[in-house]
């Protein structure tokens, strides 16, 4: 199942990117529009993190395609990193810093004026309940705020496409749903959003198009509406392990179990 | 290799673990498991040439520590009596080993980041201790053994045979001394200063005992001077019996000889001291320090301290002013990024403590060495002091500093946030080597400037301003050297790599090399001096247009030419993917 997109703001084909000899991704082409949300999923291990890796500069060395806003990942990544915002899965900073001396570093690399990007990052931190954070160490703060530094970190610059794995971690309830709708007013604007996560209600209510990946493939393309039809299931949750599991769940579960009361070893 | 000879060691020493009272499987476990991490980049199971060459910086430590038991071995051979002549040499040993132990061994000693995984396991306060002892112990044994290549050659030959294992022993208890005074220190600090000031004070310990064991070093080199031209009989002096290092001399003393009283009272108090510091650190030191550390890894977030900065303190304060835009490095870089990197660079230098803890105790040498330079002569202060003005011994203090300069340098890549370097990677850099040169801006600026400034203001105040070329020289010079190290081997992105002991230790050997160069400057700096002045100015002329040139160059350094550790950790991880 293909997508087809009119101008895409990223291009996929037949990426391929290998660890030594396994192959995280094997083979993926795809399509992603201007102010397109588009969910990328998989379990643990599908090549989602290399994927994302790739099409933000982080890795060279892939084989197949890789554009994003016009620009070849392999001849141009400068261009590509200018138009990007990206928040890493679980990523660390620098503990000695404040979010403002990070922001000013960070905004400074882009070009942005100091002035700027003071005004901008304090407001924005500020927007998600984080007034007081602005020139503390981030070392005292918790997941949750260093979550929030990493998204103003990432959307300072106003990119043209945002990259996002798993940005809620640690996100209270407030800044889950204000953040839901940042992103969706934004795609509303034009910007596109490529979207990571293992949550499956968050993925199925927020993103237009869904991508389910498994062993570094594409198994499913397409709205959750046809997904929902694809697979036969109710919820993205059992869609999602219809397509990526052999085993049901279930079996799984039970035989986890099994294992630890086999062999007599007991706390 | 070296973890299977421990392990087996290990599991001889089972029962003796056994009847302390310690889960020998859980430190055999402990031991196994931090071995085989030091040996290891983070991620990097993949390439096993990495795990090799932090083997290799092991090797080149021993191999450096072997040499320098070469001195020891002179001084043991041409002492006047084997007390004197022991005495010495386990001086030197305390100072060396003690050294190690400050520098690079601390960062086992308080390493906490493996907290959050041992502390919710069963492992019992004193096991835990003991383990993390004997992890240093393996790495102080050795320094031990490369140190005593040389001495027991030049002992045995001195007194025969049973100078090996009155050696080994003797070397044993200094060893035990030392990780318990360490400890001791470590466990007073974490009473006294709680959660993150402990960890800041460290700092300044550090630094002050590297100081004022260099300068013991110092002293003992005079002392043994003396020993040669008129002899020290310690057999006499009340105060022999303070020395910690004629404690374990004197035992040599009396198998050597005949045991005098003296030889007998030493003998008692090293025997004494070393089960008193071994019960100390098994009974109180280890277990109390551990629960402080625990402690300090618990509060370690200091989230109940979290000052806020003030606008003086903050780098990018929103207020303009000299000050400011010297922080930010404006007037001296050369486009938005290198301006990114410089202010970057600069916040950190100052706050990031792994960056600190190795930088401060260089920066505490720099006197002590010039100092050692100036007076090491055998006349006496005052004469030296007069005949100070006409020697050019100007030199040593201008290239001290330039020695000292490159060590900052290659501090800068660690950082215990290392993995934080990700961000080089995302943002849009025109090119790499624009935040290499922004850093070492920085770095110069503020730590190298200063110092220089300290330097020439004394030199031009002792030997008048006539001496003005060869300051200015050793400044141009200084920088040269700094930049070639930067562009070379110094071609890595500031506060990205993790710091690893076993590498670490042996920093050393790499750095030989770029210390080499600024007194290879200063050599061939000090004879043009003297035998063509005009041509100081020349070079000088030709010197600044030379550290322009090679900042350019170093700022066109490319990203495929940088080593990147967290990069490589990123394109490892694939557990993730």
């Amino acid at each position: 199942m293909t997508f087809v997109v009119d101008d895409p703001i990223i291009k996929l084909e037949q990426l391929v990117f290998s660890y030594g000899d396994t192959r995280a991704v094997d083979g993926i082409s795809l399509d992603v529009g201007s102010g397109e949300i588009l969910g990328y999923i998989g379990p643990n291990g599908a090549g989602k993190t290399t994927t994302v890796r790739i099409l933000v500069g982080m890795l060279q060395g892939f084989e197949g395609e890789a554009f994003v806003g016009g620009h070849d990942l392999r001849t141009e990544p400068l261009e590509v990193k200018r138009l990007i915002g990206y928040v890493p899965e679980s990523a660390a900073l620098y503990e000695s810093l404040t979010p403002q001396e990070f922001f000013t570093f960070v905004a400074r690399v882009r070009g942005m004026n100091d002035d700027v990007s003071q005004l901008r990052s304090r407001r924005l931190l500020e927007l998600l309940g984080m007034k007081e954070g602005y020139d503390q160490r981030i070392s005292g703060f918790s997941k949750g705020m260093r979550q929030k530094v990493l998204l103003v970190a990432a959307m300072l610059h106003n990119p043209k496409v945002l990259f996002l794995d798993e940005p809620l971690s640690g996100l209270d309830a407030n800044s889950v749903v204000t953040f839901k709708e940042v992103i969706q007013q934004l795609a509303d604007r034009g910007r596109s959003i490529f979207y990571c996560s293992h949550v499956m209600d968050v993925v199925e209510r927020v993103c237009h198009r869904i991508v389910i990946i498994s062993k570094g493939r594409i198994v499913a393309d397409g709205t959750f509406e046809e997904l929902q039809q694809m697979a036969e299931a109710g919820s993205l949750e059992h869609i999602f392990t219809r397509l990526t599991s052999d085993e049901s769940e279930e079996q799984v579960a039970s035989r986890f179990v099994e294992v630890l009361f086999e062999d007599g070893f007991d706390a | 290799m070296l973890k299977w000879v421990v392990l087996r060691a290990m599991d001889l020493l089972a029962p003796v673990f056994r009847s302390a009272g310690l889960d020998d499987s859980t430190l055999r476990a402990f031991l196994d498991v931090k071995l085989t991490m030091d040996n290891r980049r983070a991620g990097s199971a993949l390439y096993r040439n990495v795990d090799r060459k932090a083997n290799n910086a092991l090797w080149m430590t021993m191999i450096m520590y072997t040499l320098s038991g070469g001195i020891f071995a002179v001084i043991l051979s041409r002492s006047t009596t084997l007390l004197a002549g022991m005495t010495l040499l386990f001086g030197f040993m305390m100072v060396l080993l003690g050294m190690s132990l400050i520098a690079d061994l601390s960062t086992v000693l308080l390493d906490t980041s493996d907290f959050q995984i041992l502390l919710p396991l069963p492992i019992d306060g004193k096991t835990l201790a003991v383990a993390r002892i004997l992890h240093v112990a393996v790495y102080l044994g050795l320094l031990v053994l490369s140190l005593g290549v040389f001495p027991l050659i030049a002992g045995t030959s001195r007194m025969g045979a049973s100078f090996v294992p009155l050696f080994l022993m003797t070397s044993l208890g200094i060893a035990v001394l030392l990780v318990s005074a360490t400890q001791a220190i470590y466990a007073f600090g974490l009473e006294t200063l709680k959660g993150e000031r402990f960890r800041d004070a460290v700092v300044y310990l550090q630094t002050f005992m590297v100081a004022f064991l260099m300068l013991s070093y110092f002293v003992t080199m005079r002392l043994s001077d003396m020993d040669v031209r008129i002899g020290i009989d310690l057999s006499r002096a009340w105060w022999v019996y303070l020395l910690p290092p004629a404690w374990f001399a004197a035992p040599f003393d009396g198998v050597a000889g005949s045991w005098s009283l003296t030889d007998i009272i030493l003998s008692t108090l090293a025997v004494v001291m070393t089960l008193a510091a071994l019960l100390l650190l098994l009974l109180v030191f280890g277990p109390r320090y551990h629960r402080e550390v625990a402690d300090l890894s618990v509060s370690g977030a200091g989230r109940q301290r979290n000052r806020r900065l003030g606008d003086e303190d903050s780098q990018f304060s929103a207020h303009p002013g000299i000050s400011r835009s010297l922080r930010n490095g404006r007037p001296l870089t050369r486009s938005p990024a290198e301006e990114a990197a410089f202010g970057f660079t600069w916040a950190m230098v100052g706050r990031d403590r792994e960056f600190r803890m190795r930088t401060l105790p260089l920066l505490a040498l720099i006197p002590i060495y010039i100092l050692f330079f100036l007076f090491n002569s055998q006349s006496s202060l005052s004469e030296t002091l007069a005949g100070l003005r006409e020697s050019d011994k100007y030199f040593y203090i201008l290239y001290v500093v330039a020695y000292m300069a490159p060590a900052s340098l290659l501090s800068l890549r660690y950082s215990t946030n290392w993995q934080a370097a990700w961000v080089y990677e995302v943002l849009p850099f025109q090119k790499a080597g624009e935040v290499l040169s922004g850093a070492v801006k920085a770095v110069v600026v503020r730590f190298y400037v200063p110092i220089f400034a300290a330097a020439a203001a004394a030199v031009v105040y002792v030997w008048g301003i006539r001496v003005i070329d060869d300051v200015l020289l050793s400044g141009t010079a200084t920088l040269v050297a700094i930049l070639l190290f930067s562009i070379t081997a110094g071609r890595r992105y500031p506060f990205s790599e993790e710091f690893v002991v076993a590498r670490g230790a042996g920093r050393s050997g790499l750095l030989m090399i770029f210390v080499f160069l600024p007194v290879m400057f200063g050599v061939i700096h000090s004879i043009i001096s003297r035998r063509a002045p005009l041509l100081v100015w020349i070079l000088l002329l030709f010197s600044i247009p030379a550290v322009g040139w090679l900042f350019r160059r170093l700022s066109q350094v490319e990203e495929s030419q940088v080593r990147r550790q967290a990069a490589r950790a990123i394109s490892r991880s694939n557990s993730d993917s």
